[in-house]
């Protein structure tokens, strides 16, 4: 095993100077009047004072480069970092959550990657340990000493041929037909197109002022509708983006499994690959936005310990993008063992549970209404709908809240602003559970149940509303079987 | 020991004592602003310190009058594999914390707690955390106790 301590790869430095340009900036900028006095009081061309200090500034970054080293031994992984305040980490391999390993384009011929590796510590900055730049080499000896040391000692000879494991495969990559469909029905374009919208009545409020004295009703016409087109343009171009986005985001995605371990890939410009052992997600979900529902569309995340995955801020680790809905459970079962192999007939709630949901939302949505009538008066009244986009949301709710106890698994379905998510949680994963009820629902024999879930750093509260209150002691009664 | 327990007496003692302490932070802050007023003669200051004056006195009586309604509705059952605390009448609320999933407990006393002789829990799970108020130190033993007991019994509650 190697235990000498191995350097970052040199083009790091220009990494670690992009990753810095704003305090770079502000600094040449902050720096640009003094240098130039300075500069000119010594009697040296300021372009010369200027090169001084991005010459040091370069230098900076190379001793954070010379400090910045790392080790991979047997059992742990260190890194070491930091010019004055000297960090060392250290990461036993079998703490390890996930690997995540992301490959720019014009970082594929060099082999070069950006790897982070996340352990289930709540560190709040980011992953716990980030080697900006490496060969592709390092990754593979990390995850070999990692599956290596789960695994009963292999022998030494062996570990090439581990690289490449060829048993208990199993593989799966996006449809292209299905990706174009989930591009298309991203909930994700309506703030766009809303922003897009704002800037068109912008315009509109503005052009009339101007045009008011000069210009004849004809032209005003014609103005309104070269307006139009602008708006139209800007919802095309909006959709256009959030396609495209999505588009080349899960551009190619695969999953595979070996040797208990799950491994995503997607991206277009960007390679983005997670590693995570399947033991260590604690819950699976299965989210759908109303338009996807209606396409029979599904989408499969995982819920762990890491903020690895989708989105830096969501913590959402993809395993399935897009799959049609009656094909998840086929899908998925290969690779999660203990997922469920069809979907279940879940309870739902009594329709007169509803009106609780409907009102809630409508209660809501009031905090919007009124400010607007009591400040704009008659024009106030435009914000009406918003009561009923609001009870729509409170009855879609309803409608998709279920659950269902399956042997060791706790299924649970909500609905928020217009999207479904069904939680698969197995019993050993819920942290810590709760009954809540208020005065009045003694009364009406309902309550809530709440269970937590780790999540990336943080803890995901799973709740089901007004269900009947024998239904709720049932289920918390469930969740207390050690 | 499974029938639910109140918090020890004394806890009402500790609110009190809280109580009265924030009051006199919020006062306190009220005073200097109008300690600088005479100074500086700066005319927000006043509002600023009236406002925390009002706060002071509201959080007072809000928090003297609550003390009798959080010692009644607040209980704590220790069973042999799980923590359930129950609080709220108006908003009633059960929580379960099932001991296997417990990952540290932290017994920590403040000068007011100490001088009641009492201890804060803190329980934490991989996800979230729990606060116990007080608990005499017995309690405090027989919860770590039973907590490493289980830690040894259970293997599988990685995250």
């Amino acid at each position: 095993m190697t235990s000498n301590q191995q350097h970052l790869n040199p083009l790091s430095i220009i990494y670690f100077i992009f990753r810095h340009s704003w305090d770079t900036l502000l600094l040449l900028i902050i720096g640009s009047g003094p240098i130039t006095r300075w500069s000119t009081a010594i009697g040296i061309a300021p372009l010369l004072g200027f090169s001084v200090l991005v010459l040091l500034i370069i230098l900076w970054h190379t001793v954070r480069y010379l400090c910045f080293t790392f080790e991979i031994d047997s059992d742990m992984l260190t890194i070491n970092s930091g010019i004055f305040v000297k960090r060392h980490t250290h990461i036993p391999y079998t703490r390890i959550q996930t690997i995540q390993h992301t490959q720019w384009f014009f970082l594929v011929p060099f082999h070069l990657e950006k790897l982070q590796i996340e352990t289930a510590g709540h560190d709040e900055h980011g992953p716990e340990a980030v080697l900006p730049l490496v060969n592709e080499r390092v990754r593979a000896e990390i995850e070999r000493q990692r599956t290596g040391n789960a695994e009963p000692a292999p022998a030494a000879e062996h570990l090439t041929e581990q690289l490449k494991p060829i048993p208990e495969h199993a593989d799966y990559e996006i449809n292209p037909h299905e990706l174009n469909i989930f591009a298309l029905t991203s909930l994700g374009v309506f703030p766009i197109i809303g922003a897009g919208f704002a800037v068109y009545g912008k315009i509109q409020e503005a052009i009339p002022q101007k045009l008011i004295d000069s210009l004849t009703a004809k032209l005003i016409h014609q103005s309104a509708i070269i307006l139009g087109a602008i708006g139209l343009l800007i919802v095309i171009i909006s959709i256009a983006g959030s396609y495209l986005t999505i588009v080349q985001k899960y551009y190619r995605f695969r999953l595979n499994s070996t040797n208990d371990q799950l491994k995503t890939e997607q991206g277009l410009f960007q390679r983005n690959s997670v590693t995570i052992p399947i033991a260590r997600i604690q819950a699976l979900r299965i989210k759908q936005n109303v338009i996807r529902q209606w396409c029979h569309i599904s989408t499969v995340q995982a819920l762990a310990a890491s903020s690895a995955g989708d989105d830096e801020k969501s913590n959402d680790l993809m395993i399935l993008p897009v799959v049609k809905t009656d094909r998840v459970f086929d899908t998925l079962h290969p690779f999660v063992n203990w997922a469920p192999t069809h979907f279940s007939q879940l309870d739902h709630l009594a329709k007169r549970a509803y009106w609780y949901f409907i009102r809630n939302a409508t209660l809501i949505s009031l905090v919007i209404v009124l400010p607007c009538l009591y400040l704009f008066k008659l024009w106030g009244l435009l914000s009406l709908p918003v009561v009923v986009i609001a009870a729509l949301m409170g009855w879609y709710s309803a409608a998709n809240t279920g659950w269902k106890i399956v042997n060791d698994q706790l299924i649970l379905q909500d609905g928020h602003f217009f999207t479904r998510s069904q939680y698969v949680i197995p019993h050993k994963n819920i942290q810590s559970f709760l009954f809540v009820q208020s005065i009045w629902m003694t009364h009406t024999k309902l309550a809530h149940i709440r269970v937590n879930v780790r999540h990336g750093n943080g803890n995901q509260l799973i709740e089901i509303r007004y269900l009947p209150e024998a239904v709720g002691q049932q289920i918390f009664e469930w969740l207390k079987i050690r | 020991m499974n029938e639910s327990n109140h918090l020890p007496a004394q806890i009402k003692t500790v609110w009190r004592i809280s109580a009265i302490f924030n009051t006199l932070l919020s006062a306190g802050v009220g005073v200097a602003g109008v300690i600088i007023h005479y100074f500086f003669n700066y005319q927000w200051l006043l509002y600023a310190a009236g406002f925390f004056f009002v706060v002071a006195i509201i959080d007072f009586v809000v928090e003297m009058s609550l003390v009798p309604y959080r010692y009644s509705f607040w209980l704590y059952t220790l069973s042999d594999d799980a923590v359930e605390l129950r609080s709220g009448f108006i908003f009633r609320k059960l929580v379960s914390i099932p001991i296997a999933r417990v990952q540290d407990v932290t017994l920590s006393a403040g000068p007011i707690l100490q001088s009641q002789k009492l201890q804060e829990v803190r329980i934490t799970t991989a996800s979230t955390s729990h606060k116990i108020d007080g608990v005499k130190p017995e309690v405090g033993e027989q919860l770590r106790k039973q907590i490493m007991k289980l830690a040894v019994e259970v293997r599988n509650n990685d995250v």
